[in-house]
């Protein structure tokens, strides 16, 4: 073959491949359709099943409703879904008797379930029934469980009766004896469902309305037993609580009232198709169909944004600029992502790998470096926020006045908040450890998440002032996997780290994961956990009782102030984020009660898409 | 030969064992914790502190000794349950049998112009050695070779699909995904073109042509040009021993001396190569299968190594184990029929 029929042939190919193309460029944006290419992985449908990703909460948003859901114009208040009416002592439906509480629902009739038949009482009872017994330790539904039982844990509860350490060591006797009490702990009565609370907890309201832990969602009593789901019976309560993944029957599937119902979940290709159901009670929803893209590739996304596959699409807050200028794209105004940054001080620290000599010679710190307020507050003062915010992202955080978002009822003006102060640190890092650390010295690792770029330029910001205040002081920073950090933060061997946390619209539920001496990250953080316990604690137990929202808001502020006072974590910011979409889709609105999947939250039932 | 091949298809069991057995081992390294991470989905999840994931790691049955973990995951093997993979949020085995159509048509539309293309480059650049042609082709396979692969996809992707808007991302339209999802539409295979053609739907294949191009393009550039740089030099170094010498010196045809003595010789490295080349196409896989939303087996890899998801990892290396060693056979038997000094005993 000669170069010149090489060159033939080429050319043929080539002709070849531009006709097949020219012929098939046809493209249709559908006005019926909203494709939203995300980056967030959905792991499990079913609203009982313990183990369930954040990022099934848009899911849950869009498919299954509860009985009441947060005013998406107000924190402070509650709409009612699928009861007509939300109980208050006003109206008489939450009522004190026998010592506990009473909190009684009207069901709303007429509304449909996605698979056929009418939503009643007991479906109510049930899918809360369900959640409970199959709620395994660290579950979502404890705060209920404590309202209805007074045990916060299943085993708890098992060992009180029984002395055993697992539910799953109780006999049937025992087990029967705990289905009754949640038996009759949610009565139904007609077409009204009644809590009989044994602990008057205020948060009752609060938890059972949000879709982010699936206690409260409603779904089909019989098409779940017919799925292979909890049978509802006692005998069989063991076998199903706490399952794995694998095990729960509505890991996929869904039967609820929503306005969409899940078409299809193509799990291999994490692609879900959400199509509106038709028979709504509210009316069907304008946009048809919904389509969930996982899409990994930044580049991808945009370009499905920019030719209009994608209505919706995650950008990172450092693409932004990118998508400014594209035609046919909007970018929304920076709003609070509701995830808020925030570096933790371990005091006793456990180990040496990060401490060093583990003394003040230079060359390590002690166990007890943390202990002293005085260095949490220097720190506190050393930091930029600033610069943090304008430098490392650009302009486009929030401040926040302690863990949990600016946008929560307890954020206010007239909350403290540390400020860069370079003098206010050097007196109070003189003073601290008897004057010991300013004449000696230190030096420790500061442990972030691998590829946190914020956390990181945090730290090496304070870093920095700490050389710049002393050049004895020394704080080196160390990039760890989830897989590492986990295991170390556990076992108390991080002297400083960062953590971030996922706001939800109940204020309290934040605060008491960083301030109560048993929250998240406390057990962790014997020397905080003290200090919570001594100064925060009672302020919690007073929230958890009040059913007033605006009085719970009152209380939260105290323990902000505490938090202040005691120098307790270091509350960098809370990042802002863009919602970016398609100029045709109309009606988004940011709510922080709706849930996003790692972007701001679409109520799917409000948008419209112009031709 | 027979004999040989059944000896060495006999023998792949022992093989995966001792695969699996070092996989395995290597979980060893990390603590119970650190592996019950992959499980963890939600911070919530360990509220209950080290009570929790005490109860997590026995849930999961981490906290048996490693030989008594592996022992239960071989009696779920050998059940036909591989375990369920966090990662991919489904059974091991249907995660490898969902995903691997699509890698396998990727594989199909991309190998054969890898193989052919890169055998025929590779003996016209020898055969024109130092003239134009071995020149552009070299330049290509430098350019194809040197480029890193998630660039050129990168590149491919926003020609193709972001100026010329010719081919797409993903696997199939959302018109199209409807009706190959329909009970009307028969799945002989998997694989999507051949499928839709045996289904008498020209307009599907062609749909699934415009989604699978991007990656295969993408593939063919950066593997063909390894074979074809293999190939040249295997070539010009075949094109200067004695016996081609002879060859000529007899007086046959130049055509004839390339394709009928020299080619023969230079393919066995070609042919080694090829053997390896579904290895050496999984980090393409990884890459084109991630930018080109593509979900098939190179991505599910990288997903449940990037997890610590074992059971994932550890199924993948079982079900790649048989695919590697399988392409060996091949590749031995290969070399026999095109060496006659090799013998199969």
């Amino acid at each position: 073959m000669n170069n010149r029929r090489l060159f033939a042939v080429f050319s043929v190919v080539f002709a070849v491949m531009i006709l097949f193309s020219g012929i098939l460029t046809v493209y249709a944006t559908d006005s019926d359709t909203i494709t939203v290419a995300h980056i967030g992985q959905i792991t499990s449908i079913d609203p009982a099943n313990p183990n369930f990703s954040s990022n099934s909460n848009t899911v849950f948003w869009a498919v299954y409703e509860g009985l009441i859901r947060y005013s998406k114009d107000s924190l402070n208040e509650f709409t009612p879904l699928l009861a007509t009416k939300v109980p208050s002592f006003e109206n008489g439906l939450m009522r004190e008797e026998n010592g506990g509480l009473t909190i009684e629902f009207p069901i709303r009739k007429g509304v449909q379930f996605h698979k056929g038949g009418e939503m009643t009482p007991e479906d109510v009872k049930y899918s809360f029934m369900r959640k409970l017994t199959l709620e395994g330790p660290g579950g979502e539904a404890e705060t209920v469980l404590f309202a209805l039982s007074g045990y916060r844990s299943l085993d708890a509860w098992a060992n009180a009766l029984e002395g055993v350490e697992k539910f799953s060591e109780a006999s049937q006797e025992t087990v029967d004896k705990m289905y009754e009490v949640l038996d009759n702990a949610i009565e139904v009565d007609g077409w009204n469902v009644i809590f009989h609370l044994k602990e008057k907890v205020g948060l009752f309201l609060t938890e059972i309305s949000k879709e982010t832990n699936g206690t409260g969602l409603v779904y089909g009593k019989d098409w779940a037993i017919e799925q292979g789901a909890w049978p509802g019976t006692p005998e069989t309560w063991q076998d199903y609580y706490s399952p794995k993944e694998s095990d729960t029957a509505l890991y996929s599937i869904e039967n609820g009232t929503g306005a969409y119902q899940i078409e299809r979940w193509d799990i291999t290709t994490q692609k879900m198709i959400l199509d509106s159901f038709h028979a709504y009670w509210q009316g069907p929803a304008e946009v048809n169909t919904v389509v969930l893209q996982y899409v990994e590739e930044w580049s991808t996304r945009k370009l499905m944004l920019e030719k209009g596959d994608a209505d919706f699409a995650y950008v990172p807050p450092q693409f932004i600029s990118q998508v400014q200028t594209i035609d046919g794209v909007v970018v929304e105004d920076p709003n609070p992502a509701g995830v808020i940054r925030v570096l933790f001080f371990q005091w006793p620290i456990q180990g040496t790998r990060f401490t060093g000599s583990g003394k003040f010679d230079g060359n390590g710190i002690p166990s007890d470096f943390f202990a002293d307020v005085k260095v949490r507050k220097a720190f506190n003062y050393l930091m930029p926020y600033d610069q943090l915010i304008e430098q490392i992202l650009d302009g486009y955080a929030f401040r926040i006045q302690g863990p949990m978002s600016s946008t929560f009822p307890a954020h206010s003006d007239d909350n403290p908040m540390y400020n860069y102060n370079k003098e206010k640190a050097i007196e109070l890092l003189k003073e601290a450890h008897g004057g010991k650390l300013w004449e000696e010295g230190f030096k420790f690792t500061g442990v972030h998440n691998a590829g946190n770029y914020l956390a990181k330029s945090a730290m090496e910001m304070l870093a920095s002032e700490l050389r710049n205040v002393n050049p004895k002081f020394k704080m080196n920073i160390h990039a760890s996997t989830w897989n590492e950090f986990i295991p170390l933060r556990t076992a108390e061997k991080i002297p400083f780290f960062y953590s971030g946390w996922g706001g939800e619209p109940a204020a309290f539920l934040t605060l008491s994961e960083y301030l109560s001496s048993d929250g998240y990250f406390n057990p962790y953080i014997p020397g905080l956990a003290k200090l919570c316990e001594e100064k925060a604690d009672p302020v919690f137990a007073e929230a958890i009782k009040t059913f007033d929202l605006k009085e719970r808001t009152k209380l939260m502020k105290e323990v902000i102030e505490f938090s202040y006072d005691y120098a307790t974590h270091m509350y960098l910011a809370e990042e802002a984020v863009r919602m970016v979409h398609r100029d045709e889709v109309e009606g988004w609105y940011f709510s922080q009660v709706v849930p996003g999947i790692n972007m701001p939250g679409i109520d799917f039932y409000a948008l419209s898409k112009s031709e | 030969m027979w004999a040989y091949i059944t000896r060495r298809l006999l023998l792949l069991p022992l093989t995966l064992l001792g695969l699996s057995i070092i996989v395995f081992s290597l979980s060893g390294l990390l603590s119970p914790q650190e592996r019950l991470m992959a499980f963890i989905h939600n911070p919530l999840q360990i509220t209950g502190g080290q009570e929790a994931i005490n109860q997590m790691l026995e849930k999961y049955g981490l906290l048996e000794p490693l030989p008594v973990q592996y022992w239960n995951w071989m009696k779920g093997v050998l059940n036909g349950n591989l375990g369920w993979s966090s990662t991919a949020q489904q059974p091991v085995g249907k995660a490898l049998l969902t995903r691997l159509p699509a890698t396998a048509e990727l594989m199909l539309f991309s190998i054969i112009p890898i193989i052919a293309g890169g055998i025929v480059m590779g003996v016209l650049s020898a055969a024109f050695h130092n003239r134009p042609l071995d020149h552009i082709t070299r330049l290509i396979a430098i350019s194809g070779w040197s480029m890193p692969s998630f660039l050129l996809a990168l590149l491919i992707l926003m020609t193709f699909y972001g100026q010329l808007d010719w081919f797409m991302p993903g696997r199939l339209g959302h018109w199209a995904e409807q009706i190959v999802i329909s009970d009307s539409f028969v799945r002989y295979t998997g694989l999507n073109v051949l499928d839709s053609l045996l289904n008498g739907r020209p307009d599907i294949a062609l749909n699934s042509l415009r989604h699978i191009a991007m990656p295969t393009i993408t593939l063919i550039l950066v593997d063909w040009a390894a074979l074809a740089r293999i190939t040249r030099s295997s070539m010009i170094e075949s094109l200067h021993t004695e016996y081609i010498k002879t060859a000529r010196a007899k007086g046959l045809k130049e055509r004839y001396v390339i394709f009928k003595h020299a080619l023969r010789n230079a393919l066995l490295p070609a042919v080694t190569f090829g053997g390896m080349l579904i290895a050496w196409m999984l980090a393409g896989f990884v890459i084109a299968e991630t930018i080109f939303t593509y979900e098939g087996l190179g991505k599910f890899a990288a997903d449940a190594a990037s997890h610590l998801d074992f059971a994932g990892i550890l199924g993948f290396a079982l079900f790649f184990g048989v695919i590697m060693l399988t392409m060996n056979l091949v590749v031995d038997v290969l070399y026999a029929s095109l060496d006659p000094r090799v013998r199969l005993d």
